[in-house]
């Protein structure tokens, strides 16, 4: 295993086992992907930085009264 | 090919340090120049940075911008905007005020010249007649979102108890009848007198929110007294409404988190003939306070930061802003005024926003048994790429757009009230380096502050844009 490369909760590293670069969320601890090439892996670091989906829980309390 | 140099950014510095926020990504980083860092400043272009750096320290700016737009951390403003559609397609908040009576005289009030006319209130059949009429429209136009109903935003709820749980009764009675979710919400009151009947409902509805003017010192004694009348399990959120002379802000919410468990400041639209209405000089005085407060959190520990956090509560202006920073959430409307919300004044008149009732400019209709959603279309809150001023600014998707209620209050011409572009690109700005000093000290502080808060943490890379480049070369 190549020595992995950090960036805030993402890490990618090469796994020498096949070559193949993997992305991996140390928050979640979970492998995102695995890649053919480094370019591939780091294009798929920046798509989950840049995910604008939010799986955010409700907060815990209502909002009440205008909220402007 | 976009063009680096003219590409819409913000670049400022504060506090020794600058940064550089791009709009359409909402990412944003720590650049290193010392001469850049020494006052505060503000660029809307890369290219405004030349006079600050070498031939060759500048190429290498653009050539670290390049690589970020790669990357798709930069991308260019898109040419074609979202067309605006002036119909409501479905709307998910209805407001019915059924009256303007109060027990106080606040001087913010927004109601506080509606009460001044004649003291009109919505029948309670007619509010049910209203309630069912929405609730079909919505069912018509398919909607899956829930239905939310607010009552008594421009008077007094505990005045008027009994109307209230009456409504909560016959909302119970019709829920099931449609496919979406309907609920209620209790409003805020000034809970100077509320009655038994009041206190009984809060402690089994569990929440309590309550607006406080803190400078009547009598009002504000005996509000106080009065939450010992509610449980102690009772979620109780303080909103404090804030002029611009405010003083120290780090003790305003210390003292009241002592009572209650959330403690939200709403900065308020002031009148422009108002001797407390926001100008320059008193913005300058406002942004120092919150420069104070901002200093001040600095220099508590990890532990004493987040439970100061915690405690902010869910209505809080500048808190706001920094949940919109951390989760990078893109806001492409101010608010939902007139488009999934709207309110509706004692007299059945139908308006985008409570604040707006009674300003006939604003009012889209009254109430009729065979209203259509198509009668209520309006552009009174416009998406913000289509404000011609906010268009190019750097803050537009977590500013949304001006307010409509405080640009009339403001008495301003234009597209948007400068003050209030003020008021908001400096809170970006200060949050920013907020954001920036808190994780170089504390790395997983947003992490913790993301479990207790529930807001997403999406700044969870390197702010050093430097490092950052160097993962992604
Ligand atoms: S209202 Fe002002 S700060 Fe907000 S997006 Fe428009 S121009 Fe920017």
């Amino acid at each position: 295993m190549s020595e992995r490369e950090k960036c805030g909760d993402f890490e990618i590293y090469r796994d020498e086992s096949d070559g193949w670069w993997v992305v991996y969320d140390t928050k979640k601890n979970k492998r995102l992907g695995k890649f053919i090439d480094k370019n591939s892996a780091l294009d798929k670091v920046a798509f989950f930085m840049q995910d604008e989906e939010s799986d955010d829980e409700e907060a815990d309390y209502e909002e009440t009264g205008s909220v402007c | 090919m976009l063009n680096l140099e003219n590409t819409n950014i913000l670049i400022f510095s504060y506090n020794g340090k600058s940064y550089l926020y791009t709009p359409e990504t909402r990412f944003f980083w720590r650049i290193s120049n010392s001469e850049l860092c020494s006052e505060k400043k503000r660029f809307l272009s890369l290219k405004d940075l030349k006079e600050y750096y070498s031939e060759k320290e500048y190429q290498n700016i653009l050539t670290q911008m390049g690589l970020l737009k790669k990357r798709k951390f930069i991308v260019e403003t898109e040419k074609e905007r979202a067309s605006f559609d002036k119909e409501i397609v479905t709307f998910d908040h209805l407001v019915i005020n059924p009256s303007n009576e109060c027990n106080l005289n606040c001087w913010f009030c927004y109601a506080r010249n509606e009460r001044k006319k004649e003291n009109e209130k919505l029948d309670v059949e007619r509010a049910k007649e209203i309630i069912i009429h929405f609730a079909d429209l919505k069912r018509k136009a398919k909607s899956e979102t829930a239905l939310g109903i607010s009552f008594f935003y421009t008077s007094e709820i505990t005045l008027n108890f009994e109307y209230f749980n009456e409504m909560v009764l016959f909302i119970e009675q019709i829920k099931n009848k449609y496919s979406f979710p309907i609920y209620y919400f209790l409003p805020s009151t000034n809970f100077f007198s509320p009655k038994q009947s009041f206190i009984d409902f809060v402690n089994k509805y569990g929440f309590l929110t309550v607006t406080l003017d803190i400078e009547n010192e009598k009002v504000k004694r005996r509000v106080i007294d009065n939450l010992s009348l509610v449980k102690k399990n009772v979620v109780k959120h303080l909103i404090i409404p804030v002029h611009p002379n405010i003083e120290d802000l780090f003790i305003l919410y210390s003292y009241y988190s002592e009572y209650f468990d959330y403690v939200s400041l709403r900065l308020l639209r002031i009148d422009n003939n108002h001797y407390r209405a926001w100008d320059k000089r008193k913005l300058d005085s406002f942004l120092e306070r919150v420069e104070d407060l901002v200093d001040h959190l600095l220099n508590l520990n990890e532990g004493e930061l987040l439970s100061f956090l915690k405690k902010i509560g869910p209505t809080d202006y500048i808190s706001r802003y920094l949940n919109r920073l951390l989760s990078r959430e893109k806001l492409i409307t101010r608010c939902p005024a007139g488009k999934t919300a709207l309110s509706l004044s004692p007299n059945s008149e139908i308006y985008p926003c409570s604040s707006l009732i009674g300003n006939k400019k604003y009012k889209l209709g009254e109430w009729k048994k065979n209203l259509s959603m198509k009668d209520l279309e309006n552009d009174v809150v416009k998406l913000v790429d289509l404000i011609q001023e906010c268009s190019s600014c750097p803050i537009r998707y977590i500013c949304g757009g001006p307010c409509v209620d405080w640009k009339e209050k403001q008495a301003v011409e234009g597209d948007v009230n400068k003050i209030e572009c003020e008021l908001n690109i400096r809170l970006v700005e200060l949050l920013i380096y907020f954001i920036d000093t808190v994780k170089e000290r504390f790395p997983l502080f947003f992490d913790k502050y993301e479990k207790e808060k529930k807001v997403k943490n999406k700044i969870n890379y390197s702010l050093d844009i430097n490092q950052f480049v160097d993962f992604f070369m």
